[in-house]
């Protein structure tokens, strides 16, 4: 898969689901290299660089049994963030959509 | 290997970090081991799966001194921006490193050469008002004005040349940290899983 875009959709699929909830390290981490294949290891800090340019905050919970975890935050400009991206991936997979479509259908052209 | 073993390695790679970044980082990486632990996977199969702990401390320390050199332009800044992105071992750099050599070498040429311009007009200038002031150095009208303009036209195109170097600099500076930034970033992104 290309670099670049590759980049953009996994900021997405983070940003996605802190937007739904607040999550901690363990479980956005399992989530995400569940569903995309990364190089072992660049899950965190790729993690870590969002944070970096502001687009969630942490914060320390106990759970019920065991110790606290840091759960990660979205911010208003994370949100921003989220929104941009999202439109462009929409808009990109409408765009790809219609060629496969178009090119499935030829045969019913008029 | 051992989460003690990992946590080792990675905490000690992550020295050259001030505190508070070492201290978010090892928190991550502390967290995500108890819980794996407590769910009953095994460490080894944690270890592996976090990735080899001394790369991992090469991204976070490329990454930060990247943020560093963005955020400011200076010289011992980008160094150290492009000496620890390198450091991530990536190919690009064969032919990047010849290329800003090659560069820096230019621009160090017309830094001096502009300075030494400047300077030859500057003293020039000093000469002339000497002449003025001490008449007894006899210059003709005509030598004297000529030589005026020279200083003259020598000081500006100095600073002249001067001020375009500071601005080709900059721009270089700017499309090398970009270049770092894309680079350090790809290289998270390779998806050669094992």
């Amino acid at each position: 898969m290309n670099i670049q875009f590759k980049k953009g959709v996994l900021e997405l699929c983070v940003l996605s689901l802190l937007a739904e909830r607040d999550y901690y390290g363990y479980e956005i981490v399992n989530k995400i290299s569940e569903e995309i294949e990364m190089s072992n290891g660049t899950i965190y800090p790729l993690l870590k660089r969002l944070y970096d340019d502001g687009y969630f905050e942490t914060y320390m919970k106990e759970p019920i049994d065991g110790p606290p975890r840091k759960y990660y935050k979205i911010t208003p400009l994370g949100i921003e963030a989220k929104k941009k991206l999202e439109k462009e991936w929409f808009q990109f997979v409408e765009r790809v959509n219609n060629i496969v479509k178009n090119n499935g259908r030829t045969y019913e052209k008029k | 290997m051992k989460k003690s073993e990992y946590m080792n390695i990675l905490s000690r790679r992550l020295k050259k970090l001030p505190k508070d970044e070492q201290k978010y980082i090892i928190e991550d990486y502390e967290e995500y081991f108890n819980i794996g632990i407590q769910e009953g996977r095994n460490e080894e199969e944690i270890c592996e799966f976090l990735g080899n702990p001394e790369v991992v401390a090469k991204q976070f320390i490329a990454d930060y001194s990247l943020r560093m050199a963005e955020q400011k332009n200076s010289i011992p800044n980008i160094l150290r921006a492009f000496y620890t992105v390198a450091g991530l071992g990536l190919m690009s750099f064969i032919i990047v490193f010849p290329t800003l050599f090659f560069l820096f070498c230019i621009l160090l040429g017309l830094f001096v050469f502009s300075l030494t311009i400047t300077i030859k007009g500057m003293i020039l200038l000093i000469v002339i008002i000497i002449s003025f002031v001490n008449s007894s150095i006899a210059i003709n009208g005509v030598d004297r004005l000529r030589e005026i303009f020279l200083s003259t036209g020598l000081v500006t195109t100095g600073i002249l040349l001067f001020l375009i170097n500071i601005v080709i600099v900059k721009f270089i500076i700017g499309k090398v940290v970009r270049f770092l930034k894309s680079v350090a970033e790809k290289y998270g992104m390779g998806g050669n899983k094992k």
